[in-house]
C-alpha cells in the first residue's frame, strides 16, 4: 500500500461555498484528515441551496464536503473555542472562508493561531482579498465575473446589455489556485519549519484567467467589444444548431435586466461547437460536410475571406449542422481532423459521452441523508501515489465524539457534559 | 528575506495553450521554467491580438501574458539531435509539462518510462483535451471546442440564443491548473519517496470540475426530487447573470439568500414597503423572484453603480457589486491597494500591466519577475554557458536547423 501523499497533514475547516471546501476536498483525496467546524446555529452557506431548501439535500454542500470529518462545535461559547485551540495545537492548517470579523470575533484569526501553533498554516479565502478599503466586502462567485470585466465581455456581438454566465467557475478554479499555494507552503514548512499567512482572492482568479484583456487594455489601450462564439483567427469558429433542437423560441422574454423566468415546457437544447483554425483543417471541413457548391465560392476561399463573410458562413454551417445530431456530427467534424464538441449538459455526460464513461469519470456515492447520487471523479490521475476513494460529505456532527477522544483524548463523560451544555453536537 | 517557494526546481515546459498558464503558476512560485519551443518558434506567439496591433513573434498579448517569468531555449525534438540534447536537459529537470497528441511523446522516444529510466526523480505531467486513452483521446480540441464538451457552455447566455463561449481559454486553463495542482503532489510526494511520477490530465474532466463542479451532483439531486434538472436533459437555464439589474449608470448586482441579506437590501433601498412585504425569507421569495427583481429595479435607476455597491456594502453588508469593464477593473481601489496587476517592460512589446498570482503568500511571494521570453533567448545561457556547447556547435545545429 503506497502512502497517500498528504497522510499525517491535519486541517481544520472552516470554509464556506465553493473555493475553500473544494481545496480541502481535495487534500482529503490525496490523504490529509480534514475535519469540518461546523454548527447547526450558523448552517455552512451551501446548506441553503438545498432540493426543496432541505439542508441535507444540498447537491453543492454534499459535494464541496466530500472527504473529511466532521466535528459539531458551537464557536460562540467559550467552551468551544477553548476546544479549537488545542485542536489547532494538532493540526497542521487551519483553512477559513468567513467574513473577517468573524474569526477575529472567535480569537481565530492568523495572528491569535499563531501564538497557539507558530508554524501553522492559515489560509484565508475572501472575495475581493485582504490588504485594501473592500476587505471584508461579502462576496460570492457571480462577483468575481461582474467586477473583472468579464460579463462585460462574455456576450454575443449584438447583446444590449451585459448578460455574462451563470457559473460561479472563479469559486471552483480558485480552490485549484488555492491547492497549488497550499502545496507550496507545506513543502517549505517541510524544509524551513516555517508556517505562513495565505490570503487567496476568488475575484483575482476570475481576472487571472484572461490576463491578455488587461494586457489589450494597458498597452493598446483598447477595450475589446464582446466576441461571442467567434474568433480573431478562425472561421468557421462557433456554436451552431443541430437536429433536435425543439421548442426553440427566439425573441423568447428573457430578462431585460429584470426578468428571469426559465421555459417550464420542455427543451431540447442540442447545439455544437466548432473551431476551423488552419487551412488544411478548412479543407478537412469541406471535405467532411460533402464539398457542398458555397464551399468553393472566392468569398470563403482564405481565412481574411471567411471572417470577413463570417455571418453568411456561419449560415451555411448551420444549414448542414441542423440536419444532423450533435454527436453524429462531432464524429463526421473529428473525422476529417476538426475540431468539434457537442455543447454538452449534464445528462449528455452521464448517459451519452464515451470518453467520460471510458475514463469512469463520474462516480456514485451513497450519501446517508441524501441517497445515492452521482458526483465527480479527480481529475489528478497520479501514477504513482493516486487520489483515496472519495467519501460522502459527512452529517453535522458527525464525527465529533471520535474527534474528542482520538485527539484530544476526552473521556466519555466530558464529551456527555459538552453535548448537554450544547457546546458541541 | 522572503525565499521562493520553488527555487531550485527546474520545469522543462513544452505545453502550448493547455499547458502555458500552468507553467508560469511554476514560474511565478520561483521554478526556474524553461519554455522549449520548435525553431520556428511557439504557435502560441501567433495568437492575436498584439501589441500595437503590429503582429509578430514577440508581441502576442496571449503568449506576453502566460509566458512571463519564463526562458526559452529553440530545439526541434522531431530530430535526432533534438533528442538526444532534450535528455541531457531531462537530467537536470525536476518537471516536465507536455501537451501533444496522445502517443507523440512515446513516438519521439521521450515517453515517460524512457524520461524515468534517465531520471528516476522527475515529473511529467501529459496534458490533453480528452485524455490519454479512450474513444475521443485523439480527437482535436480548441478553446471552445473543450469549453462546449466540459458542459460548462450550455447553461450561459440566454434561452433565445446560442450558448455563449467564455473569454480567455477557460477550459483548458483548468486542464493546466489541475495538472500543476499534480505536479506539487508529485514533488511533495518526491520529499519522501526520492521518486517522480507520472501526472496525466484531460482538460475535458479538469474543465467539467473545474469551471462547473455542481452539473452533475445538482443534474443527479433534481432529476432524484423529480425537477427539471439544473442543466438537464431539456431545459437550459441560461437565464443570464444571476440577477444583473440597470442602475442610474450601469449595471449592478447582489446576492440576497439569508434573513440578514435581504434586509440588508431592504435597508439599501429605503425600506420600500412593496419589498419589505416580500419578507426576508429564502423560501417565500423564491417562488416570485422575477417579481421580486422587478421591485428591486425599479429602486436601483436611481442609485449609482458606486452607491449601491459601496453603501450596499459598508453601510449594510449586503452582497452585492457594480457589472465592470476590464479598463474599470484595472483601476480599481482595492485592486490597486494589493498591487494586483505588475508593470513589466518587454523589450519588444514594451510596456503592460500583468496579472499576478490571485494569493499573497507571507513567506515564498508568487511574483512577476521578468517578461516573456524572445523566442531562443537563452539558447545561449542553456545550451553554451550550462550545457558546455561551443560556439562552433551551436552555429552547427543551428544550420541544421535543430535550435
Amino acid at each position: 500500500m503506497v502512502r497517500p501523499v498528504l497522510e499525517g497533514i491535519r486541517v481544520l475547516d472552516f470554509s464556506n461555498g465553493a473555493a475553500l471546501p473544494e481545496t480541502l476536498k481535495m487534500c482529503g483525496e490525496f490523504g490529509a484528515d480534514v475535519i469540518e467546524v461546523a454548527c447547526s446555529e450558523y448552517p455552512e452557506f451551501l446548506r441553503r441551496l438545498g432540493i426543496d431548501f432541505d439542508p441535507n439535500k444540498s447537491p453543492a454542500h454534499n459535494d464541496a464536503f466530500r472527504n473529511r470529518r466532521c466535528l459539531g462545535v458551537n464557536l460562540t461559547t467559550p467552551e468551544g473555542r477553548a476546544i479549537i485551540l488545542e485542536l489547532i495545537k494538532a493540526s497542521d492548517i487551519v483553512a477559513e472562508s468567513y467574513r473577517p470579523a468573524v474569526m477575529v470575533s472567535w480569537g481565530l484569526d492568523y495572528d491569535s493561531v499563531k501564538k497557539v501553533k507558530p508554524d501553522i498554516i492559515y489560509v484565508s479565502s475572501h472575495g475581493w482579498g485582504s490588504g485594501g478599503p473592500y476587505e471584508g466586502f461579502q462576496t460570492y462567485g457571480p462577483h468575481a465575473q461582474h467586477v473583472t470585466g468579464l460579463t462585460w465581455l462574455w456576450n454575443h456581438q449584438d447583446s444590449p446589455y451585459p448578460i455574462g454566465g451563470n457559473l460561479i467557475h472563479p469559486d471552483h478554479i480558485a480552490s485549484k489556485m488555492c491547492f497549488i499555494a497550499l502545496l507550496a507552503a507545506l513543502d517549505y514548512r517541510r524544509r524551513t519549519g516555517k508556517g505562513q499567512l495565505i490570503d487567496l482572492s476568488q475575484i483575482e482568479v476570475a481576472a487571472g484567467l484572461m490576463g491578455e484583456v488587461y494586457l489589450d487594455v494597458s498597452m493598446n489601450q483598447r477595450l475589446e467589444p464582446p466576441m461571442g462564439n467567434r474568433s480573431l483567427y478562425a472561421a468557421p469558429h462557433g456554436c451552431y444548431k443541430c437536429k433536435g433542437l425543439v421548442n426553440y423560441e427566439p425573441g423568447y422574454p428573457h430578462m431585460g435586466g429584470t426578468d428571469i423566468r426559465v421555459p417550464q415546457e420542455p427543451t431540447e437544447d442540442r447545439w455544437i461547437a466548432i473551431s476551423v483554425f488552419s487551412e488544411e483543417e478548412w479543407e478537412g471541413f469541406c471535405r467532411a460536410i460533402g464539398n457542398p457548391a458555397w464551399t468553393t465560392n472566392r468569398k470563403f476561399a482564405t481565412l481574411n475571406q471567411r471572417l470577413e463573410n463570417v455571418e453568411e458562413l456561419d449560415r451555411l454551417v448551420e444549414e448542414w449542422t441542423r440536419q444532423r445530431d450533435p454527436f453524429e456530427a462531432m464524429e463526421i467534424l473529428q473525422r476529417a481532423g476538426v475540431a468539434a464538441g457537442v455543447v454538452e449538459c449534464a445528462e449528455d455526460q452521464v448517459n451519452t459521452d464515451e470518453q467520460l464513461k471510458h475514463r469512469g469519470f463520474i462516480i456514485e456515492l451513497d450519501h446517508p441523508a441524501a441517497g445515492r447520487h452521482l458526483y465527480l471523479g479527480e481529475p489528478i490521475k497520479l501514477s504513482k501515489t493516486p487520489a483515496l476513494p472519495s467519501s460522502y460529505a459527512p452529517l453535522l456532527g458527525e464525527h465529533t465524539n471520535e474527534i474528542l477522544q482520538e485527539i484530544l483524548g476526552m473521556s466519555k463523560q466530558e464529551i456527555a457534559q459538552l453535548r448537554k451544555e450544547k457546546v458541541i453536537e | 528575506m522572503p525565499q521562493l517557494a520553488l527555487s531550485g526546481i527546474r520545469v522543462l515546459d513544452l505545453s502550448d495553450g493547455k499547458g502555458a498558464y500552468g507553467a508560469r503558476i511554476l514560474a511565478d512560485l520561483g521554478a526556474d521554467v524553461i519554455k522549449v519551443e520548435p525553431p520556428g518558434g511557439d504557435p502560441m506567439r501567433s495568437i492575436p491580438p498584439f501589441a500595437g496591433d503590429l503582429p509578430g513573434h514577440e508581441r502576442s498579448l496571449y503568449w506576453l501574458y502566460r509566458n512571463v517569468n519564463k526562458r526559452s531555449i529553440t530545439l526541434n525534438l522531431d530530430s535526432k539531435e533534438g533528442q538526444e540534447i532534450f535528455k541531457r536537459l531531462i537530467k537536470t529537470a525536476d518537471v516536465v509539462v507536455e501537451t501533444f497528441e496522445p502517443g507523440y511523446m512515446k513516438q519521439l522516444g521521450l515517453d515517460y518510462e524512457t524520461l524515468r529510466d534517465i531520471n528516476p526523480r522527475v515529473i511529467m505531467a501529459s496534458i490533453t483535451d480528452f485524455g490519454q486513452t479512450g474513444p475521443y483521446s485523439h480527437y482535436k480540441g480548441s478553446d471552445i471546442v473543450d469549453f462546449a464538451m466540459s458542459g460548462a457552455m450550455i447553461v450561459n447566455g440566454t434561452p433565445d440564443r446560442a450558448p455563449v463561449n467564455m473569454p480567455g481559454s477557460p477550459a483548458r486553463d483548468c486542464g493546466a491548473i489541475y495538472a500543476m495542482c499534480g505536479v506539487m503532489l508529485a514533488l511533495y510526494a518526491r520529499a519522501f519517496t526520492g521518486e517522480g511520477q507520472y501526472v496525466e490530465i484531460s482538460a475535458q474532466e479538469a474543465a467539467l470540475a473545474g469551471l462547473f463542479s455542481w452539473s452533475i451532483p445538482g443534474y443527479s439531486y433534481r432529476s432524484a426530487a423529480g425537477r427539471i434538472p439544473f442543466a438537464g436533459p431539456r431545459m437550459m437555464p441560461r437565464t443570464g447573470s444571476l440577477a444583473i439589474v440597470p442602475c442610474k449608470d450601469g449595471y449592478v448586482h447582489w446576492l440576497a439568500t439569508s434573513p440578514r441579506q435581504f434586509a440588508a437590501l431592504y435597508e439599501l433601498l429605503g425600506n420600500p414597503p412593496e419589498l419589505v412585504e416580500m419578507g426576508n425569507n429564502i423560501l417565500d421569495v423564491a417562488p416570485r423572484i422575477g417579481e421580486h427583481i422587478e421591485k428591486v429595479t425599479r429602486h436601483t435607476m436611481n442609485m449609482t453603480m458606486r452607491e449601491f455597491f459601496e453603501q450596499g456594502q459598508g453601510k449594510f453588508g449586503l452582497p452585492c457589486c457594480p457589472v465592470c469593464t476590464p479598463a474599470e477593473y484595472i483601476d480599481n481601489p482595492h485592486v490597486k491597494a494589493r498591487s494586483f496587476f505588475k508593470e513589466v517592460e518587454h523589450p519588444e512589446a514594451g510596456k503592460g500591466l500583468y496579472a499576478t498570482m490571485p494569493f499573497k503568500m507571507t513567506e515564498t511571494p508568487a511574483e512577476v519577475r521578468f517578461p516573456a521570453p524572445r523566442l531562443g533567448q537563452h539558447n545561449g545561457e542553456i545550451y553554451h554557458d550550462e550545457m558546455g556547447f561551443s560556439m562552433e556547435e551551436l552555429d552547427a545545429l543551428r544550420r541544421a536547423g535543430v535550435i
